[in-house]
Parts: C-alpha cells; structure tokens; sequence
C-alpha cells in the first residue's frame, strides 16, 4: 500500500539527471521488467573487486534502484516529470513537510529544510 | 561597451539604424538571462543567437556546434567578459546531442551543467546584441576579440583548429570529438547516425560519468534477539560483487546503482 502522505519533495537538476540516467540503463537490463525508480536508503555493505579480490566497506547512503512496483509497501511515491519516484527513508526524514534529494560528488544528498 | 574601431566598421547611419531596431523591437523583448535552446538555435539575452540551429544528415534538429565554434566562444566571451568555461563547448555539444533526440529537459540540464551566471541587465543583452550584429556583418570573430582586449577568449579559439577532422553529430559518445586521422570522421553512406547508440552496453554517458549497474541474486535477513531484524541484498556488477544491508525486513531493488 503506498503511502499517500502530502510531503514536498525537490529533486536537483543532478539528482533527476542522474535518476533518469540510471533507469534507462536498469530498463535495457532487464526490459521485460516493469520498474519503477526508488530513493533508498541503507546502512552500510561492501563491494568486492571482481579484479583484485579487494573488498571494500560501504557506509550508510542513499542511493538509486529500480524495483518491481508490486514489491513496494508503504513507500512514499512522488512525481519527478513523467516519472513516479518510490521513496523510502529513515522515518525522521520522512516525516519533514518538504525534502529536497540532491546528487553531488557521486553521492545522494537528502535535505529536509 | 564597444570599442571605437568596432564600431567603426558601421556608418552612423546603419548604427543608428541599428540602435533603433534594438529600442523598437530587442530591446523590448524578454530576456534569457541564461542559455535557452530555441527553434532557431542557442540563444542568450535578447534571442542573440550564440549557435544556429541546423540539420544532421538524417534531416534532425541539432545546434550546428561545429560551425559556430569560433562564433559561440565569441559572443561568450563578451558576454562573461573574457570568462568563458574551459569545457563549455562539451556541454553545449551534449545538449544539441539530447535535443537532437528528443530529450528537451535533458538538453537544458546540460545547459545549467555549464555553470553560466545569469545575466540579467539590459547592458549585458546589448553588447551581445552589438557583437552579433558585428559578426553577422562579416567581422572574424577573432578580429573582433582582438579588439576589445578578450585575449583568454581568443586563446581558447587558438586552441581549435577547424580544419581538423572531428566525428559527426549524431555519432553517439564521440560527437564533436577530434580525431587523429579522420578516421572517424565519417559514417558509410546511408547509415543513420541516430542509430549508433551510445547505450549499446548497458552504460550510458550523459554528464561526463558513465552509470553501472548490479543486479540482485541474492537476499538475507538476519534476526538477533533484542536487535531490529535486518535486510541484505546481493548484487553482482561487471566490477564485482556488492551487498547493501536494510534495517527491518523489507524488499531488494531489483537493480542498484554499482556503488
């Protein structure tokens, strides 16, 4: 069930840039999938280099996926141009009247002033 | 505003006539205080053309960047007054490359890519007015830099030869770029441009950095007493293997950006 709760949400020029980019890439992978873009957040993870073996430990971030819309619960959903925008964030966040989702550096960036 | 050797080239008469159009009819119009692509091409201010709108082989839309080079760099450097970003002529070629595809809002996010300040005043809109007038009479754009101290500007035009060969619009991630031996510098006959795809292998290179993808093949949850449950997902890329961890139990993208 999503979550139909008014909140104000801003996305950056870099942050839609970078969304849309990656959905066109996420729909050529797997095109016969119906995804939709969702802002996650998460706690940490590693990556793990598929040349040298070297393992590296991620911290917590928000970041970019692409998920099947019958797998969303009670994500906020909001409209970036044509294209509807799962969100799921830390309740404090979620919580703000108005959230402004910028790209920089390589990072997501999520304000809520 | 306008040195007086430039403004020489014009007789009192046609500048008056000149000034006349600009309180009847520019001036008067809404300004662009920053870059907007329009139908006739790339427009600054009072709808000064900076690059003119021309046609790929396949008859689409695109700014004719290559032509107006040396154009563009010198109504710029007027513009910002010698200023002029280093890579701002890469943008201007993304932009064209997404407004020959389609991709309006794209286009216009390159445009803000190249970090132009806005500019707003009247003086502004009028000496780009002047220049274009200058340079659509016929002044090298050179000539005219040269003449109004805009040397940064007429070093970047140093730095473009014009005779080399460079790969055609429309030819994907390589457009506008110059090549050693021109050997890219065509596309056999009768082949479409557009259908070069820049996003063949799954990558696509827009703002100057390519996005990677990893794909879920695996999911964990981890239950400790006392402690919140938690989510692992696991995704394979091209670079590696990758896990995101979530608090509580919830669901895995089916695809994440590679970190």
């Amino acid at each position: 069930m999503p979550n139909n709760r008014k909140i104000d949400v801003f996305f950056s020029a870099s942050a839609e840039d970078v969304i849309r980019r990656f959905m066109k890439v996420a729909e050529r992978t797997m095109p016969n999938a119906s995804l939709v873009p969702i802002i996650l957040w998460s706690i940490g993870g590693k990556f793990t280099n598929k040349v040298t073996g070297e393992v590296t430990k991620l911290g917590p971030d928000v970041d970019v996926g692409a998920i099947d819309p019958k797998d969303l619960a009670d994500e906020l959903i909001v409209p970036m141009g044509g294209l509807k925008v799962a969100i799921r964030l830390p309740d404090e966040l979620q919580a703000a009247d108005r959230l402004k989702i910028d790209f920089s550096d390589g990072s997501f960036v999520v304000a809520n002033n | 505003m306008c040195s007086f050797h430039l403004l020489g080239r014009w007789s009192l008469r046609s500048f008056n006539e000149l000034k006349k159009r600009w309180d009847d009819n520019v001036g008067c119009r809404r300004y662009h205080p920053g870059l907007l692509i329009k139908d006739a091409g790339l427009v600054l201010g009072a709808d000064t053309i900076l690059v003119r709108m021309g046609e790929t082989r396949s008859g689409a839309k695109a700014l004719a960047v290559e032509a107006d080079r040396e154009r563009l760099l010198s109504l710029l450097g007027v513009s910002y007054w010698d200023k002029v970003p280093p890579g701002i002529v890469k943008n201007i070629e993304k932009a064209s490359e997404q407004w020959r595809r389609g991709e309006r809002a794209l286009a216009h996010i390159h445009l803000a890519f190249t970090g132009l300040p806005r500019l707003e005043s009247t003086d502004d809109a009028y000496r780009r007015y002047l220049a274009e007038a200058l340079l659509d009479d016929g002044l090298p754009p050179r000539e005219m830099l040269a003449e109004l101290g805009l040397g940064r500007t007429v070093r970047q035009l140093d730095k473009f030869d014009p005779d080399q060969p460079r790969v055609p619009a429309g030819s994907g991630h390589e457009s506008g770029q110059w090549t050693a031996d021109g050997s890219l510098a065509s596309t056999s006959a009768g082949e479409d441009p557009a259908s070069i795809s820049a996003d063949e292998d799954h990558r696509v290179q827009l703002a100057g950095d390519v996005i990677h993808v990893g794909v879920l093949v695996g999911v964990g949850h981890a239950y400790s007493p006392g402690e919140i449950p938690s989510t692992t997902c696991h995704y394979e890329s091209a670079f590696g293997d990758f896990e995101r961890y979530y608090l509580g139990i919830v669901k895995c993208p089916g695809i994440r950006r590679v970190p």
